[in-house]
């Protein structure tokens, strides 16, 4: 998969896809199209409650996000190549997608150069498909560096550095006292 | 102190009924020195199914590699990465796959100050137990470390002999191993090891003090009868020199380096085979001495990558000497990454005729024996130092003892230590030197060298044997 060419394919998105509120875009269609143009079955009724806004719990945000990820999937390699109907499945309903959308405003998957890598490394992997010239190692890298949740995830854990800090020299301290395990050899 | 064998048994989660006989005859033998610790292999059966999967890969995984990074490990680094603040920052460089040698490196140092970046953030630190460093670098270190890692140690050990022709897994408990030193104060203590079925381990301090009578260690070594002896060149000089006539069928030799004719002479006055180690804290073993060429060292675990890296961190040619860098490991509270030992060395990666595919590390001024006298002329072991320097608040220390026997400890400290605390350690090191000697403590801000101990009194091992 050349996901260079994904990428710009992204960049050239109309700005109106993403100022939409909830009267002008129903994105649980947008969604049953993108299915049915991949040769998918559509959304169960209960499955599509889930990107109606009036009928979920879920923010405009994340359907905005669910939008952009329609109008990915709608690109033509996608189309020609069969693609798992299971995976493609499991990434639309993927439960961080909502996280995600929390966490990143949709419009900078469009403009930030990180964020628009992240979205399309994101639906790669979870087709499990690899940037041409990369292999799953190199793709996972790239992917665990760039994902905006990771990256709060991380952020949080240095904040919560001082306790950890903390937790580890009482652990050094407590155990200080107390014998160490056997070992036939010294150091 | 009066040893319950009840306290051993705590200590050994997979502890069976037979095993107590072991426990018995080296604990409670009349011939036994004094104990003064308790200790155990603490495996449970979680463990030791961890132990067991590490030593079935140990045989089944050995691999050759040269200066670039085996895939192997880009698996290991990749799971690391969301889990330790400091592999996520240091594997940051989109390229690092491709580039490893541009990754930053860590040392003691890093030890000292970032452990909380390293320790992963989901480790429970509930299992973290701490192997006292000896501190051969100078630089004291408390090295976390986790009963299932130390537990890997023993199937290690076995790769070792058996690279050796030693074939040796017993079924029925006897004694597997007697680790010796002769130091002023040390812990010792006798357990059980479930990894060798109940086996018997012994540590024990040839130091006078320890024993009833002279004739005991000997009486006591023979009645154990372990299969391995282990501990340094100087606690084996110090074994032959007290007259111990047992001979183990198997010596191991670890903490220093030994030359061919070292080992040689070792191996006649044992009258066994005889296996060296080269191992730290930090690290675990990372070499086993070659059966055909003794005084290099294949590396000993599969799952750790070495490299040989100039004072800049780059790469040097093979075959040329380097600062001597770890990637890997089995500690979960110690995930290494270019992690510089202190040492120095060259690795050879061309094949070996003994059939090990994995490469061969050369030592370079390495670990050499420095041994103290006493104005009574007394070899004083300086491994009592850094037991003396824990109790302070030492970042990095170097003792010399010039020709005339005086000594100078230049210590860097995390804070002034006083003139009170000053006084109580010139005190402490001085009785260890039987109170005569002329002792220098100088609190400096920083000590250039990376070796602990300088002495200007040679001890030849060599001259001390055939003395």
């Amino acid at each position: 998969m050349r996901y260079a060419s994904l990428c710009p394919e992204i960049y050239f998105t109309k700005p109106y896809f993403l100022g939409f509120d909830e009267d002008s875009v129903h994105t649980s269609a947008l969604v049953n199209d993108r299915l049915l143009s991949l040769g998918a079955h559509v959304l169960t009724q209960e499955e599509s409650r889930r990107f109606n806004l009036a009928n979920s719990k879920e923010s405009i945000a994340y359907l905005k996000l669910m939008a952009l990820l329609s109008y990915l999937l709608g690109y033509k390699w996608f189309i020609q190549h069969q693609i798992s109907f299971s995976k493609l499945k499991k990434l639309i309903f993927k439960t961080d997608l909502e996280k995600l959308s929390r966490e990143v405003e949709a419009s900078c998957f469009v403009k930030d150069n990180d964020r628009r890598e992240e979205i399309c490394r994101m639906i790669l992997l979870h087709l499990d498909l690899y940037p041409q010239g990369e292999d799953e190692n190199l793709a996972k890298d790239r992917m665990l560096t760039l994902d905006s949740l990771e990256q709060a995830r991380i952020i949080t854990k240095s904040l919560e550095a001082q306790e950890r800090a903390r937790e580890i020299r009482e652990a050094l301290e407590r155990k200080r006292a107390a014998e160490a395990a056997s070992k036939m050899m010294r150091e | 102190m009066e040893v319950k064998l009840n306290e051993v048994i705590k200590r050994i989660p997979l502890f069976k009924e037979p095993w107590k006989k072991t426990l018995e005859k080296l604990g409670q033998s009349p011939y036994a020195p004094a104990w003064n610790s308790y200790c155990g292999d603490q495996i449970t059966d979680e463990y030791k199914a961890f132990v067991d999967e590490f030593e079935k890969n140990l045989y089944l995984k050995r691999f050759p590699f040269n200066t670039e990074l085996p895939d192997q490990f880009i698996g290991y680094l990749l799971a690391l990465k969301p889990r330790s603040l400091w592999f996520y920052e240091a594997l940051e460089n989109k390229n690092w796959i491709k580039e490893f040698h541009t990754v930053k490196t860590m040392d003691r140092g890093d030890l000292q100050k970032e452990l909380k970046k390293l320790i992963p953030f989901d480790e429970k630190l509930d299992d973290l137990i701490i192997n006292p460093t000896s501190g051969t670098t100078g630089q004291p270190v408390k090295v976390p470390n986790h009963p299932k890692a130390i537990g890997c140690y023993d199937p290690l050990i076995l790769f070792a002999l058996h690279q050796h022709g030693i074939y040796w897994r017993t079924q029925s408990p006897d004694t597997a191993a007697i680790q010796i030193c002769n130091q002023q104060n040390t812990i010792t203590y006798f357990t059980a090891h479930s990894f060798y079925n109940g086996s018997g381990f012994a540590k024990i301090n040839l130091n006078n003090r320890q024993w009833q009578r002279e004739s005991d260690r000997d009486k006591y070594l023979a009645e154990a009868d372990p299969y391995i002896l282990s501990g340094d060149p100087y606690s084996f000089y110090s074994y032959l020199n007290q007259g111990i006539h047992f001979h183990p069928k198997t010596l191991l030799s670890t903490s220093i380096s030994l030359s061919k004719i070292e080992i040689t002479k070792l191996m006649e006055e044992f009258q066994a085979p005889v296996i060296n180690i080269y191992s730290l804290n930090e690290t675990g073993p990372i070499g086993y001495s070659c059966p055909l060429e003794p005084d290099t060292f294949h590396i000993l675990p599969h799952d750790i990558f070495v490299e040989i890296l100039d004072d800049n961190n780059r790469s040097v040619e093979p075959g040329k000497i380097g600062n001597i860098h770890i990637t890997g490991g089995r500690n979960p509270y110690l995930p290494l990454l270019r992690y510089k030992t202190g040492d120095q060395g060259w690795m050879d990666y061309s094949s070996c005729d003994c059939g090990d595919k994995m490469p061969k590390l050369h030592l370079y001024n390495a670990r050499k024996m420095v041994i103290f006298k006493n104005l009574k002329g007394q070899w004083i072991n300086p491994v009592d130092v850094p037991r003396i320097l824990k109790d302070y608040p030492i970042i990095k220390f170097h003792m010399t003892q010039d020709s005339n026997l005086d000594c100078e400890l230049s210590i860097k400290t995390q804070y002034p230590l006083g003139n009170a605390a000053s006084e109580i350690l010139y005190k402490k090191l001085t009785s260890l030197f039987d109170d005569k000697i002329n002792l220098t403590i100088l609190e400096k801000e920083e000590i250039e060298s990376n070796q602990p101990f300088e002495s200007e009194i040679d001890f030849t091992f060599l001259a001390e044997l055939a003395y």
